[in-house]
């Protein structure tokens, strides 16, 4: 079975065609059109903007997923959440070609999406899973005990994890995106140097709040004494670190109480090698009878191979939408 | 009287006004989040439906805060989250209040009343029953000229906990 995935939901303009044969899948194309050097100037996504970049990319980048193929088995496309203008532009192509190409069509969730991401290793997911979403928009625990079968456990109740790295870049002056350049920054920087508060860690919920710790990373830099030397390293691996802390306290916490055997790592800050590693470690050696999945590094960010693998098995289960049916949701949830 | 003498005149009646217009302003200091959300419940006790309210103010100056305050006063039981990644939360009030949507939104990124109209920001502006929440909104504000706008301004303080709301 082959399904073409397509994702727009909101700077990234990405088709992509997965196979998935004999219980195996394949990635036979993955393309990607990114419009973060656009968004970069304006430090965030403007919709408008965003909007006519899809337009301009959607076609050539559907065009390049399909390589030689004529038509594939069904049409997989991110309907939510996402900025409306941008999702948009990739379900209305969606259906176009679905009745051209009379296939049918598969509407995911974009957080689904980040969820399967790591399916793409063929590593199977045991059930009970718990799956760790984290990215500029999201902060989210899920609990699955079976595929497609999402119940929200905890999120955040301000701002996203992602959301608090592009703030506190900000803060410092670094370029946007924030994660990658205050990852980078931490590398140098010891992630002991300052005790950023670690918000909510004891609460006996699995919610998250990151918007605390920004504005202390902000107080932090707004008392510095003239600088003698560059702190900038520093803070950054230990507000890094405090993020880090509590994402993985909160998950251990919430996989020892529904003993989960498989714990799932998804979305862009998933990307972040502090977290991969000490989320990984935290399984290892807390978890003995569960095993952590994660992304490779290409699957981290927005991309349609992770939306074409949620169709794979919507189409296992005949989840299929008609393309007058089909419409975008903004606000969707899990 | 001469012109100079005029524009002389002129200048000093302007000061004057500015000063009472500034005297009218109320500022409030706040000690914590448990205030600016008190100050913000009292707030809403003002609000008749219809209000768009622009919040001025730097990255952690207590404006999502008062906004949070505004919902729970209103009686929003849903978590409040940020709006920086969707740009606009709309929350339904149910009970007996007459202000029935609560639209809280952040323009941080957007550039135009365009933006606003794509969001779909423009179905709530001038509805009785709607009350709108605009973080970031100073730089919309000559664009929306022709609309009633409340500003509120957000300082931070002296201390760590303090922040000065003025309205």
């Amino acid at each position: 079975m082959k399904i073409l995935g397509i994702e727009s939901s909101c700077d990234e303009t990405a088709a992509a065609l997965v196979d998935y044969t004999g219980g195996r899948f394949s990635v036979l194309s993955n393309v990607v059109a990114s419009q973060i050097e656009i968004h970069k100037k304006t430090k965030g996504v403007v919709p408008e903007v965003a909007a006519r970049c899809h337009v301009e990319a959607i076609i050539p980048v559907i065009k390049e997923a399909m390589q030689n193929e004529t038509k594939p088995d069904a049409i997989a496309i991110t309907k939510g959440p996402g900025l409306v203008t941008s999702l948009r532009i990739g379900v209305d192509t969606a259906r176009t070609l679905s009745f051209f190409w009379g296939v049918p069509m598969i509407g995911v969730n974009h957080l689904e999406g980040h969820i399967y991401a790591s399916v793409l290793q063929n590593t199977a997911i045991e059930f009970p899973a718990l799956c760790l979403v984290v990215s500029g928009g999201h902060t989210e625990l899920v609990l699955m005990k079976k595929h497609l079968d999402y119940k929200i456990i905890g999120e955040t109740r301000d701002d996203a994890a992602g959301e608090a790295f592009d703030k506190v870049a900000k803060i410092l002056d670094l370029g946007y995106p924030g994660g990658p350049e205050i990852s980078k920054l931490a590398k140098e920087g010891n992630p002991k140097a300052i005790d950023f508060p670690r918000p909510m860690i004891d609460s006996k919920d699995f919610d998250f709040s990151f918007s605390g710790l920004k504005t202390a990373v902000l107080y932090y830099v707004k008392n510095l004494k003239p600088k003698t030397y560059n702190l900038k390293p520093d803070i950054c691996a230990s507000f890094e670190q405090a993020v880090v802390d509590v994402l993985v306290a909160k998950t251990i916490c919430a996989a020892k109480k529904y003993k989960v055997k498989t714990v799932i790592l998804g979305g862009g800050v998933s990307a972040n090698q502090r977290l991969r590693d000490e989320l990984s470690k935290a399984v290892k050696n807390l978890l003995p009878t569960s095993h952590s999945l994660l992304p490779s590094l290409k699957y981290t960010t927005d991309n349609a191979a992770m939306i074409a693998t949620v169709g794979v098995f919507h189409a296992i289960n005949k989840n299929f939408i008609s393309w007058e049916k089909i419409d975008v949701d903004p606000n969707l949830s899990l | 009287m001469s012109i100079k003498k005029y524009k002389q005149r002129n200048k000093e009646t302007k000061k004057q006004r500015n000063k009472e217009i500034k005297k009218q302003r109320k500022e409030f200091e706040s000690h914590g989040e448990k205030e600016t959300r008190q100050y913000a419940a009292g707030f809403v006790k003002k609000l008749n439906g219809g209000e768009i309210l622009i919040l001025e103010g730097e990255l952690g100056s207590g404006k999502s805060t008062f906004v949070r305050g505004l919902g729970k006063a209103l009686g929003i039981k849903k978590t409040m989250r940020s709006p920086t990644f969707t740009l606009m939360n709309v929350y339904k009030i149910s009970g007996k209040s007459k202000i029935k949507n609560f639209i809280h939104v952040d323009a941080y990124r957007l550039c135009s009343v365009q933006d606003l109209r794509n969001i779909g920001l423009f179905e709530y502006i001038g509805n009785k029953d709607t009350v709108i929440a605009i973080e970031w909104g100073e730089k919309l504000k000559s664009l929306f000229k022709k609309l009633d706008l409340i500003l509120i301004k957000f300082k931070h303080g002296e201390s760590e906990s303090c922040r000065l709301i003025i309205n």
